[in-house]
């Protein structure tokens, strides 16, 4: 069995022909999003929370066949299976802290893998470590859209607990649902999944959320855009987002994305698709890449949105998003290698013309922001990046392999 | 050995206070002003002197004793605060720190302005220069030769004891620190023709130098003051000009705003924060900036009326202050930066002009989870108007006022309205009330509302015969009142001469409020005129012993 380091890679030639798809797109936008809007209402927010949505009910109902088992009971097995003895794996779970535990005994969990009789890491090898991936989520009702127009009549078909869209595109939550630390009750987000955006938030750049509409208070046509600022999120006295802050948007237009839709009782349904892409933050995600997306954000009383966004995102970037901290993400609840196997297995979109093989897995994110302001647009001329007017676009930091 | 030095130290401080602080009997001499005042320094004056004496590098170490207001004042509170024993401690942390500070390596070469014969032994010579030059500055007069004497010998002592020259200095330093001469501003007094009496020239460089830069006198003012410069008005008012003049005189201004808006109770301001989570302590000390920036510019930069610092559409935001005023204030410093200060102009219309509608008023003068016209009628009676409000009577029921939630009563002002249906209440609140509500528009953190639980806000009130339905409206009435122009001239008489207006200042007020607007109300015309006047040098003749 040949055991592929995972780098977080995006897909060779069909990435290719994406990139300058999208530098082509880009570099529209750039004059797009320079004309002035004609219409006559604009609000514009900051994101405050954003995290894969979770739909979480009884275990018995959710997870018939049980819940995954601690981290702690896999690494007995993982040991167990490379031959190390009884004691020893007692006496290195006794030690074991999370990412509190001594280096000793972090070494020995991390390179629990074995490749020709040679310790691997588990977390850049997770294939190294023989395990069974996730016991899947076997509930009916997730978070999410019908994101490829089928399956609403399979019985099979997962269900929105709020619109009651059948045929729900969210392989993610069918991969992960029984995981404990990637449950939680709505409109909570898992321990381990706000534990990660709270971190992040203080090295991201904002993410921004523009809508525009004749009147954003009645029913009819709107727009929503999606940008990136230069600064970070400001925090109030709660370490909360704070509210009505200033920000600039970041002028390398390929971090703008915008969407048309509806807004009808209240709520804005996105009604085309697009591919949305956002600067994360180098150490979970250099990148936030969501393809064909659909998008529903409820406008609320206090002036804030809430909502969703469903789509398509690279497995191997959520893997990153978990294995680049491995340790703390098994200090989580979340197992790296069974994570990669039930990844693999259940992704779901883009397949590699070469291998065939899925290279994106539906997922849908929660997403809340708060009212914020943009500073006025500068007098010069806006930087358009270099990659998206040469109609080319590395997608990826890293090298394919 | 250390300790008994200490001890030694300790007691010459006493002694030498003793001998200083001693008055002279005089003859019986006609009463001719106040009495003289013996003020404490305050926090900003005592932080002020270590950085011009020794640079603003130095770091206090320590913390101040609360200062008391009198009269609306805490400059003239000063005169009547002492030093309990915690403050005394503390006052010894701060001169440690700072003798420390300035006999370090990175100091001595700079702040000592000689070397001595040797690092590990006394050097009488070279210490006494320091103690002779920093005496001057610290005490605001020259050292007599038995203090300079006293505290070289001093320097000597511990400097032979711990075998290093610095540690002698510092430690005589630290005495110096300690001592009232440093921590009093004390008025003396001389003699003049006719029988009066007034302050000596040490005296009066001191009180300008504290009126106009909140700080000691420099090099200049005192050798002013040694070469009899100050002994006439002409000389005082060039001393007057010079340091008006400079921009130290930003610091002068700053404080006797400070001191008069009650700014110092904006460091222990606390909002209830899941109602108000913008309103953060740095947003908090932006605020305080901000509307010390907005003086500084009408009073200062401008050199313009008074009046304007309630009308002026003209301020000073940071990105935080944006977030609270719902300004957009783009942070143009790199992430986690100190904020950049930014000028912005509200347009015709905004519902904010002048200082009453900033943050540093209004949430100043509110509760920590609601507004209050009351408070705010009083500040603005009290603080702006110098109108008193008598104290609430005992036994008042504020229920209907604190209830929030009585559907028949959804505003702040349907709540007050049924209040005052106590006839006990009424009287007094309609001197305040009616001030207050037209900043109802302002909610306890001073952001913009213009409806309360749903019910839109009544925001008219009235000052005497002038009524007004919005903050602008009402902030240009307090403007306009002549009240305003001549609370300003009573509290800087106040603050420069450390006490209240009595019945002997009247004459002398009322003909200062008239300069002050014949001048246009102008600041700073207003304190040269208070700095060069009969009442700020005159004295009572001193007590008999």
């Amino acid at each position: 069995m040949h055991i592929h380091s995972i780098m977080p890679v995006s897909a060779g030639p069909h990435r290719a022909a994406r990139a300058q798809a999208s530098g082509i797109i880009a570099f529209a936008l750039t004059f797009a999003f320079a004309v002035p809007s004609a219409q006559a209402e604009t609000r514009t927010y900051v994101v405050s929370l954003f995290g894969p949505a979770a739909y979480s009910q009884k275990q018995e109902i959710d997870c018939p066949k049980g819940l995954n088992p601690a981290v702690t009971e896999n690494y007995r097995q993982n040991l167990k299976d490379i031959g190390i003895a009884g004691d020893d794996i007692e006496k290195i779970l006794a030690e074991y802290n999370g990412d509190s535990s001594t280096p000793a005994t972090l070494d020995a969990l991390a390179n629990r893998g074995r490749i020709d009789g040679k310790p691997a890491n588990a977390y850049t090898h997770p294939l190294s470590v023989p395990h069974a991936a996730f016991l899947p989520y076997e509930g009916r009702y997730a978070f999410g859209f019908n994101l490829d127009g089928k399956g609403a009549k399979s019985p099979e078909s997962l269900r929105d607990p709020d619109t009651q869209e059948p045929g729900v595109d969210n392989e993610w939550a069918r991969a992960t649902g029984c995981v404990l630390g990637l449950r939680a009750a709505p409109p909570a987000l898992a321990t381990a999944i706000e534990f990660r955006w709270v971190t992040l938030q203080e090295s991201l750049p904002a993410w921004l959320v523009t809508l525009s509409g004749d009147d954003l208070s009645q029913d009819g046509p709107a727009t929503m855009a999606f940008d990136i600022a230069l600064e970070h999120v400001a925090k109030d006295a709660n370490s909360g987002v704070r509210r009505h802050w200033t920000f600039r948007l970041d002028p390398d237009r390929q971090w703008h994305f915008k969407v048309k839709g509806q807004i009808k009782n209240g709520t804005f349904v996105s009604d085309e698709v697009g591919d949305l892409m956002l600067k994360g933050d180098p150490y979970y995600f250099w990148k936030f890449d969501l393809r064909r997306i659909k998008v529903r954000l409820d406008l609320t009383d206090k002036g804030d949105v809430e909502g969703y966004i469903g789509g398509y995102q690279p497995w191997k970037d959520i893997y990153f998003m978990f294995g680049s901290s491995g340790y703390l993400s098994e200090g989580a609840g979340v197992d790296m290698p069974a994570l990669y196997r039930s990844l693999t297995t259940m992704a779901d979109g883009d397949p590699d013309p070469e291998t065939k093989k899925n290279t994106s897995i539906s997922i849908t994110y929660r997403i809340k922001a708060v009212p914020a302001m943009l500073a006025p647009e500068p007098e010069t001329q806006t930087q358009v990046s270099d990659i998206a007017t040469a109609g080319t676009r590395s997608s990826s930091r890293h090298e394919e392999r | 050995m250390i300790r008994s030095l200490r001890i030694a130290a300790g007691a010459i401080v006493c002694a030498v206070t003793a001998v200083s602080l001693a008055t002279a009997a005089s003859d019986a001499a006609p009463d001719a002003g106040p009495a003289p005042v013996v003020q404490r320094l305050t926090a900003d004056q005592y932080r002020n002197i270590i950085a011009s004496v020794f640079g603003s590098d130095i770091a206090m170490g320590g913390r101040f004793e609360p200062e008391v207001r009198e009269g609306g004042l805490l400059q003239v509170g000063a005169s009547q605060a002492s030093v309990t024993a915690t403050g005394f401690e503390q006052y010894h942390n701060m001169a440690r720190a700072i003798a420390d500070q300035v006999v370090d390596e990175h100091h001595r070469d700079v702040l000592i302005p000689c070397k001595p014969k040797a690092t590990d032994k006394p050097d009488a010579v070279c210490a006494g220069k320091f103690i002779e030059s920093a005496g001057r500055l610290l005490f605001r007069r020259a050292l007599t030769k038995q203090e300079l004497r006293t505290w070289t010998d001093v320097a000597g002592k511990a400097a032979a004891s711990r075998k290093n020259f610095y540690d002698g200095v510092g430690f005589s330093l630290t005495g110096m620190l300690q001592s009232p001469h440093f921590l009093f501003r004390r008025e003396q007094l001389v003699r003049v023709s006719g029988g009066a009496y007034e302050l000596d020239a040490y005296s009066k460089a001191s009180k300008l130098s504290f009126l106009i830069w909140n700080a000691a006198p420099d090099g200049a003012l005192l050798t002013a003051a040694e070469t009899g410069k100050l002994d006439d008005a002409a000389g005082l008012s060039a001393q007057a000009d010079r340091m008006l003049a400079s921009p130290r005189a930003v610091e002068g201004v700053r404080a006797f705003f400070s001191d008069m808006l009650h700014l110092n109770n904006l460091a222990t301001l606390a909002k209830d924060s899941t109602l108000f989570p913008n309103l953060t302590p740095d947003a908090v000390i932006d605020a305080k900036e901000q509307v010390l920036k907005t003086i500084v510019d009408v009073v200062v930069t401008q050199n313009g009326d008074y009046r304007d610092l309630y009308t002026t559409r003209r301020t000073f935001l940071t990105p935080l202050l944006g977030s609270i005023y719902r300004v957009p204030v783009a942070s143009l410093a790199p992430n986690g930066g100190a904020p950049q200060w930014q000028t912005h102009e509200y347009a015709d219309g905004d519902p904010r002009s002048g200082i009453l509608t900033q943050i540093s008023f209004v949430a100043l003068h509110s509760h920590a989870g609601r507004t209050s016209p009351t408070l705010r009628g009083k500040a603005v009676r009290e603080i702006i108007l110098c109108q008193k409000v008598p104290d609430p009577p005992g036994e008042v029921s504020f229920d209907i006022i604190q209830d929030t939630t009585n559907p028949k009563y959804r505003t702040t002002r349907a709540r007050m309205e049924a209040h005052l249906t106590n006839p006990v209440c009424a009287g007094c609140h309609k001197l305040t009330d009616p001030l207050g509500f037209p900043l109802e528009t302002f909610d306890s953190d001073g952001t913009f509302r213009t409806a309360e639980n749903g019910v839109a806000i009544d925001a008219s009130g009235s000052l005497g015969p002038v009524s007004f339905s919005n903050a602008v409206e009402f902030s240009r009435a307090v403007a306009n009142d002549p009240a305003a122009s001549s609370c300003l001239v009573n509290r800087l008489y106040a603050y420069a001469t450390g006490r209240s207006v009595g019945q002997g200042d009247r004459e002398e007020v009322a003909g200062l409020t008239k300069a002050f607007a014949a001048d246009g109300y102008r600041v700073l015309g207003a304190m040269r005129r208070v700095a060069t006047s009969d009442a700020f040098i005159r004295a009572a003749a001193p007590a008999q012993q």
